[in-house]
């Protein structure tokens, strides 16, 4: 099976956590937290559960003990058991953040006025799209995460992840024409 | 901004945002307790793909002499005995170095598989008792 660099990184730092490596946990940490916290966002969490929810991955992560050996990629795993727990938060709260991506996503502060205004558009349709599709979008284009994996985080097929991407895209194309169009008739 | 790719490389080039300062502190406090030094030279041997080649091979050997009557019945019993031994004695010395297991470790698995063996020959090796008398 086809495993990366990374994954060969980290799944060596899970063997050494295997067998007892604190530091190994803490470099686990360092290398994960800031994308799982941002996919737990990205859900629909409230900050204080995506913490939450990636402190809840980092400790079944810990107390497996042995079963570690067997996960061969650790980086989807605990993606999958993020994705788990914030799920099972929203089901217990019944109620997401008030605005979808609130805090998820920093615009990026090097562009001039005109770009911002867009790029905040394009945050702000992104709020609007189904959470999957969301999901996919940012897992695969800001995350670098292949469609396979996404499948398996998301427990469905590799074509059904990479159908919910394109159909966001076009849905996300669709939402940011609309607003366009409305803002120049708003201005003429 | 209103094509796929346009719309991908303004995606791009977004930001994420970062959990709090505190957060790697909580989480090690809460999980690093949880890690020990748990794993038992089984442990490794299971989960290593050189000990599922080893036993393949070993179940290999079993079926090959369960299935070749007529090499079977020409070969001396102590020529098969001596050809499983060495065949598993030859498992046992890679799957050690491979996993760099100590020579006492080497010796139990080694010795684990020679029971499986062991047990395999018996079981075939036994007549099949008729409960009416006969064989």
């Amino acid at each position: 099976m086809d495993l990366t660099r990374d994954d060969r990184r980290d799944r060596d730092l899970v063997r050494r956590v295997a067998d007892g490596d604190r530091d190994a946990l803490g470099t686990l940490y360092d290398l994960h937290a800031e994308r799982l916290f941002s996919h737990a966002l990205w859900l629909g969490a409230r900050r204080a559960d995506a913490e939450d929810a990636v402190q809840a991955a980092f400790v079944k992560l810990a107390g497996m003990g042995a079963d570690l050996l067997a996960i061969r990629k650790p980086r989807p795993y605990l993606h999958q058991i993020v994705r788990a727990a914030v799920i099972d938060m929203l089901r217990k709260q019944a109620s997401r953040a008030e605005e979808p991506l609130a805090g998820a996503i920093l615009v990026n502060g090097g562009a001039g006025p005109d770009e911002q205004l867009e790029r905040r558009d394009l945050v702000r349709a992104l709020g609007t799209l189904p959470v999957a599709q969301r999901e996919a979008i940012l897992l695969h284009l800001v995350q670098g995460i292949t469609f396979r994996e996404i499948g398996r985080i998301a427990s469905v097929s590799t074509f059904t992840a990479a159908s919910r991407y394109r159909l966001g895209l076009e849905r996300l194309r669709r939402t940011l024409i609309s607003r366009l169009s409305n803002s120049r008739s708003n201005l003429a | 901004m209103s094509t796929h790719d346009g719309i991908e490389r303004r995606l791009g080039e977004v930001r994420l945002s970062a959990p709090s300062a505190d957060l790697r502190a909580r989480v090690l406090a809460a999980a690093a307790p949880l890690v020990e030094r748990r794993l038992t030279w089984s442990d490794r041997v299971w989960f290593s793909r050189g000990w599922r080649v080893a036993a393949a091979s070993v179940i290999v050997v079993l079926l090959a002499l369960n299935w070749w009557p007529p090499k079977r019945a020409t070969m001396p019993d102590a020529e098969v005995n001596d050809t499983a031994r060495a065949t598993i004695a030859a498992e046992a010395e890679r799957l050690a170095s491979e996993l760099n297991m100590t020579l006492e470790e080497r010796t139990l698995v080694e010795e684990e598989l020679l029971r499986q063996f062991e047990a395999q020959r018996r079981q075939r090796l036994e007549p099949v008792v008729n409960p009416e008398g006969g064989l």
